[in-house]
């Protein structure tokens, strides 16, 4: 006999053996025992829960000669037969690899015919999601009222995909992903059976790993015992695992990599994001999953800031908190980590980063290079602007509107500054130019104002960083541009306003903006900023040079420049 | 050549020769990591090592069995990939090495089919097979290998033992190429950064001409201008000639933006993989700013993508290089 592994081994025998599915397998007991057994069931959910066990108990319940029984005595023939799949009259069938309508009409036509020996004839069509349309819809009149000693167990993970005609002739049964606790105590019984030895820890980190099935938490603990290497059956393994070799086994990176990297990417610290991808890289660890962590990690983060948010609500606290339990599965001592990191994100900032990062995990499990796109993703993140929260927004609003109501041609007040720095924080402060209008600082206040404009109005700033200033406050804020797409953008009623209203926030003081067309000549200093810097910049030579392009293409000359403007 | 001739992924090999002398091997193996670290071969050793009649959990790699396996022509150890012009793996190959894994081993040990890549089975392949991965006939061993997850249902990964093969260190790779492949040090060294950890991409053909043409392609992307539209318009045209030299000049900016990236960031030319255009790269990451370079990457993948989906080869490169030299 040739080695079974874990899932196979254990695999339960017994209704109550069945972990997590309290509420399906009471209700096929009592159909059972009662007598109430439907011709037609479906058992959908998704892996390794139990769909195929629970079909398997069930075929041996109905043929066991001892009933129909709950309770099937796995001594009958019957039940051996079954266990050993070599039962005549239950018919095991992979519906992914016999999906056509042939193989289908194979079934139509033995269904007629009385069992051999058994009870009943039970067909278990598993992976049924892959039949096709065409065999589907032949097998619907047999489904529907198929001979009496004829029982369907019809198993699959996805029911969307099954025509609404199969899934209204079925009892349906849905099996939900089991509870950690529950995964925990069914590997650690399985674990003590096979002699190894695993602390709590450890046993708590597999079952987060398997998220919700059990095979997939078998798989695993065979892999970490093929990793211990017990000398012999039924002794015990000589090292003890622990979470930490646990990781290093599984190539899962620690904890404490993620509360690193997600630090770092708060700080806006891309390089750290960078070398401790390259460090996890170098000892090994599996980088997809790793991404996959984070996008969870800053699931989580959401989660506890957003039942913070909850518990400041009067009365919320209690419903909040429990609710909070399901939804992180995690020790209190994590819970308290999780809080420490979010004191000070918004909700606005956790939900960019974990939308940026849920995007990049994608292209994570799909590159050829998991490194470079986790990279990527992590420096876009670390570089994403930390979002403004509409309310604070909002409270700014209402404050204009009172003011304005107050009336306007009252100067404004100096305690506006005062609130605007309270929102902000040190940021703003640090962005307020010390002496305005000295002539030197000209270039650098300019700058700072359309460094302020960008945070405020992303699309008014990058037009800003296009054009230059003619004259500066003190006085009149005088803007010069040369391309008529910015002047146009400029000279919007609603545009200037935004702009008027920015720049009076900036010099703290009422700025008359005018926009004036210059001549599209455009300064020295400029043509120089623009080979060393932003590349974007349309240049106008560039123009010049397709003109005469098209001309030599077309043969034309150039009568006459006609200047459209609004 | 046993198992100890296999270079790096000591763990998973320790690991699987253990499973081998308690006979405790998984009916089906997921080999997991990134493209040409040697898991083909991790995977052809097991086979040899099951198979081989010299010695017990361990290969020879001499006697007839090995030589077979070696050449692909073995009975009981099969190789399934995609069909010649196809893309996929398709359900009639499936159904073909389920039949076949039903039949008695002609050794009398283990047939063993492995499917490389396994991320290439389409949709209703992977669903035919996940029965026969669940509960295979008696005396059989699937290994499926991949590069990652995300083309894998994930019925199909609970089913299998996953062994995760991590890159080789540059360090290993170059001295492999300095000792068993003659070349000289610092051509190794540049190789072996190209190659990412990746032996089998390190010693291939290819991988020299690559080095050769990107040098050739980085000259030439360093001298458009914006002004210049004749020269990026021309340099579209050349590289829309074959879809996969597009793809190919493609994938290599990606790793070049991400190089440039990685310098704007860190400031030191630490773990680039385009190791002699360090000169390059860093004229590049003074001249664009991180944000820039940010979106020029996004642009490399989106072309990338598009020219996948068939679009105009032609139009998407000068669109890209448009975005590149700045006139959008």
């Amino acid at each position: 006999m040739s080695y079974l592994v874990l899932a196979r081994k254990w695999r339960p025998q017994r209704f109550e053996d069945i972990v997590g599915q309290s509420h399906i397998t009471r209700v096929l007991r009592n159909a059972i025992s009662a007598g109430r057994i439907a011709h037609a069931y479906l058992f959908t959910g998704v892996r390794g829960v139990g769909k195929t066990t629970a079909a398997r108990i069930l075929a041996k319940a109905l043929n066991c000669e001892t009933g129909p029984t709950a309770d099937p005595c796995d001594q009958c023939g019957q039940c051996v037969e079954i266990m050993g799949g070599s039962s005549i009259d239950v018919y095991e069938i992979d519906g992914a690899s016999n999906r056509g309508i042939d193989e289908v009409r194979q079934i139509i036509e033995n269904v007629r015919y009385q069992p051999a020996k058994s009870r009943f004839k039970i067909y278990i069509i598993d992976e049924v999601h892959q039949v096709t349309k065409d065999a589907f819809n032949a097998l619907l009149k047999t489904l529907e009222e198929p001979p009496p000693f004829v029982k369907f167990i019809l198993a699959t993970t996805e029911p969307h995909r099954l025509p609404e005609t199969i899934l209204s002739r079925c009892q349906r049964f849905d099996f939900r992903r089991i509870p950690a606790r529950e995964i925990i105590q069914r590997l650690s019984e399985i674990a003590e059976k096979e002699g190894l030895r695993i602390t709590e820890g450890a046993l708590l980190l597999l079952a987060r790993e398997a998220e919700g099935s059990m095979r997939d938490g078998q798989s695993l603990l065979e892999q970490i015992l093929s990793y211990a290497a017990p000398s012999a059956e039924g002794e015990k393994t000589k090292v003890l695992i622990d979470e930490i070799l646990l990781q290093d086994i599984l190539g899962i990176a620690e904890r404490k990599t993620l509360y690193d990297l997600s630090a770092a990417v708060i700080r806006g610290d891309a390089r750290r994001c960078v070398e401790i991808v390259g460090d996890v890289m170098t000892q090994g660890r599996d980088l997809p999953r790793l991404s996959r962590d984070l996008v969870e990690h800053f699931r989580n983060l959401l989660v506890v800031r957003l039942a913070q948010d909850g518990k400041r609500e009067p009365g919320g606290s209690k419903p909040q908190s429990s609710l909070f339990g399901l939804l992180l599965d995690l020790p209190d001592q994590e819970i308290e980590d999780l809080r420490r990191q979010v004191a000070e994100l918004s909700v606005d900032t956790l939900m960019d980063f974990f939308c940026f990062m849920a995007e990049g995990d994608e292209g994570v499990s799909h590159s050829p290079y998991p490194r470079f796109a986790l990279e990527t993703a992590l420096v876009r993140l670390a570089t994403v602007p930390k979002a403004v929260p509409i309310s604070h927004i909002l409270d700014r609003l209402e404050k204009m509107e009172r003011k304005l109501s107050r009336g306007a041609s009252s100067t404004p007040p100096p305690q506006r500054r005062e609130d605007d720095v309270a929102i902000e924080g040190p940021e703003r402060e640090a962005s307020l130019p010390d002496s305005i209008g000295e002539e030197n600082d000209r270039e650098e206040v300019w700058k700072k104002f359309v460094a302020f404009v960008m945070r405020e109005k992303k699309v008014l700033g990058s037009h800003l960083a296009q054009v230059r200033p003619l004259e500066m406050p003190p006085g009149p804020l005088k803007i010069g541009v040369g391309e008529r797409y910015h002047l146009s953008y400029l000279q919007d009623a609603e545009n200037l306003s935004s702009l008027r209203e920015f720049a009076r926030r900036f010099f703290s003081r009422e700025v008359v903006v005018g926009v004036t067309p210059v001549g599209s000549r455009k300064p020295e200093v400029q043509e120089e900023a623009n080979e060393i810097g932003n590349a974007s910049r349309p240049i106008n030579d560039a123009g010049k040079d397709i003109v005469k392009e098209t001309l030599r293409i077309f043969g034309g000359s150039v009568k006459g420049i006609k200047n459209e403007s609004r | 050549m046993p198992f100890s001739d296999i270079v790096g992924h000591a763990k998973q090999l320790e690991s699987l020769r253990w499973a081998l002398e308690k006979e405790r091997l998984h009916h089906a193996y997921l080999f997991l990591g990134p493209e040409g670290v040697g898991k083909k071969a991790v995977a052809r050793s097991l086979a040899m090592a099951i198979q081989c009649r010299e010695q017990d959990y361990d290969f020879c790699g001499g006697c007839a069995d090995c030589v077979r396996i070696q050449s692909g022509n073995h009975p009981d150890v099969r190789f399934v990939g995609p069909l010649v012009g196809k893309k996929e793996i398709t359900i009639q190959q499936v159904r073909e090495l389920e039949r076949e894994l039903n039949y008695r081993a002609f050794t009398g040990r283990k047939k063993i089919v492995v499917v490389d890549p396994a991320s290439l089975m389409n949709y209703p392949a992977q669903n035919a097979i996940l029965k026969t991965l669940e509960e295979p006939p008696k005396n059989s061993l699937l290994i499926l290998i991949s590069t990652n997850t995300g083309g894998l249902l994930p019925t199909l990964a609970s089913r299998c033992l996953r062994l995760s093969f991590a890159p080789l260190p540059p360090e290993i790779v170059a001295n492999f190429l300095v000792t068993q492949k003659k070349a000289a040090p610092e051509e190794a060294e540049i190789l072996a950064a190209v190659s990412m950890g990746s032996l089998g991409k390190a010693i291939s053909q290819e991988m020299g001409e690559l080095v050769q043409k990107r040098k050739v392609w980085a000259e030439r992307i360093h001298s458009l201008t914006p002004q210049d539209c004749r020269g990026w318009m021309k340099l579209a045209e050349d590289l829309a000639g074959e879809r996969e030299e597009s793809l190919k000049f493609l994938e290599w900016v990606e790793t070049w933006y991400r190089d440039i990236l990685i310098y704007c960031v860190t400031g030191n030319s630490r773990g680039l993989s385009n190791l002699e255009l360090e000169e390059n790269i860093k004229q590049q990451a003074d001249k664009n700013g991180r944000e820039r370079v940010l979106f020029l990457l996004s642009q490399a993948v989106l072309t990338a993508a598009t020219i996948r989906r068939n679009v105009n080869r032609r139009m998407a490169l000068e669109n890209f290089f448009a975005h590149m030299v700045g006139v959008h």
